[in-house]
């Protein structure tokens, strides 16, 4: 329990970052119901559900990445994964309609997926041949329903 | 005059098999209408009668003569063309099946090599949306759709691997980018079947990527 309040607390501070950024980058409406839906998020997690699209991080050594690399290098993977029913749009719904009414030949358009929209900055490591290497665009910073 | 007809029908005959000889080269077509000619003769000479034998006997051997050499010419006819009809249409035949084998090639290849991720138009009315609205206007719906798999990242990567060495707890993370609208159209203005205007938000996409 002593873990958990120091987690809640950082990912309260995360999302409350990730808003700023999606206000100032005033997109529309769409980010603003987005970040209802994260506020939701938000208020399940304090209850304890962990529903929704959340960020969520692993420790990993270099070689599980399956990259070819030869390290005893180690770093920490965040991904993103969760529901995303709360954030369906107009355009979600009518997809789904047209979908079950086979409206749409043979085409399977995708729905709401959790994916980044950040990533963490590079990573650098050294390899067993004393050799650096540059991780680009490896793990997720922010999460969002797309 | 009637010798001239048959002498010439006769030549033409000729004409035609000896092309029809140049042409094919199976010799089994010539064995079959030999027989056949000699058994019509047969038969015609048994069922005439003595007096009627004598006069039919001379009208018979110039008849026979000729009829024989027509219906010989005639039966070898038939029987290089059916032959001929035979292998045509086989080769038709063929040629067809290879075709569609080539269309359904085709086909697989174009379904195999799927579009890229890219703005797509349906043409519906706005009953077909299935949104609680009732109108017959159409509407012009823009959804994404298609292949995201040249977007892919280290992060689609590396959770691939995760995954499939089981050290996720959930396995329900998505490690392919997703084909998605970036931007929506304009509200939507129209006319409902009780005459009340109505809006539709963010129904139809504008713009396409891979997120």
């Amino acid at each position: 329990s002593s873990d958990v309040e120091p987690q809640m607390k950082r990912d309260r501070v995360r999302q409350k970052a990730a808003a700023n950024t999606e206000k100032s980058g005033g997109r529309g409406r769409g980010e603003r119901k987005r970040s209802r839906g994260r506020a939701r998020s938000r208020d399940d997690r304090v209850k304890g559900q962990g529903r929704g699209c959340l960020l969520k991080e692993i420790h990993l050594n270099v070689t599980d990445l399956d990259l070819g690399y030869r390290t005893k290098e180690e770093l920490i993977f965040r991904y993103c994964s969760g529901p995303c029913h709360d954030a369906e749009t107009n355009y979600d719904k009518i997809l789904n309609n047209l979908t079950h009414n086979k409206k749409l030949d043979k085409d399977t358009p995708s729905r709401t997926c959790c994916r980044p929209i950040a990533f963490d900055d590079d990573i650098s490591f050294l390899d067993d041949s004393l050799e650096y290497h540059t991780l680009k665009k490896h793990s997720a910073k922010k999460c969002a329903c797309v | 005059m009637k010798l001239w007809k048959f002498a010439a029908i006769g030549l033409i005959l000729c004409g035609a098999a000896l092309l029809l000889l140049v042409l094919k080269v199976t010799p089994s077509s010539r064995a079959p209408p030999l027989p056949s000619s000699s058994s019509t003769s047969l038969t015609v000479s048994n069922s005439s009668s003595s007096i009627e034998f004598g006069g039919r006997q001379r009208r018979t051997r110039s008849a026979d003569g000729e009829n024989s050499l027509v219906s010989e010419f005639m039966e070898m006819f038939q029987s290089f063309t059916e032959g001929e009809l035979k292998q045509v249409i086989g080769t038709l035949v063929e040629r067809k099946a290879h075709r569609d084998a080539q269309l359904s090639k085709r086909t697989k290849r174009a379904k195999k090599g799927s579009k890229p991720c890219s703005l797509r138009k349906l043409v519906v009315t706005v009953s077909q949306l299935g949104i609680a609205f009732v109108s017959d206007e159409t509407i012009a719906f823009h959804y994404c759709s298609g292949e995201c798999d040249a977007s892919r990242k280290n992060y689609d990567f590396v959770l691939e691997a995760m995954k499939k060495k089981g050290l996720l707890r959930k396995n329900k993370a998505r490690h392919r980018p997703c084909c998605r609208p970036t931007a929506y159209e304009e509200d939507f203005l129209f006319l409902d079947n009780s005459f009340q205007y109505k809006t539709i938000h963010e129904f139809s996409a504008k713009a396409c990527g891979c997120i």
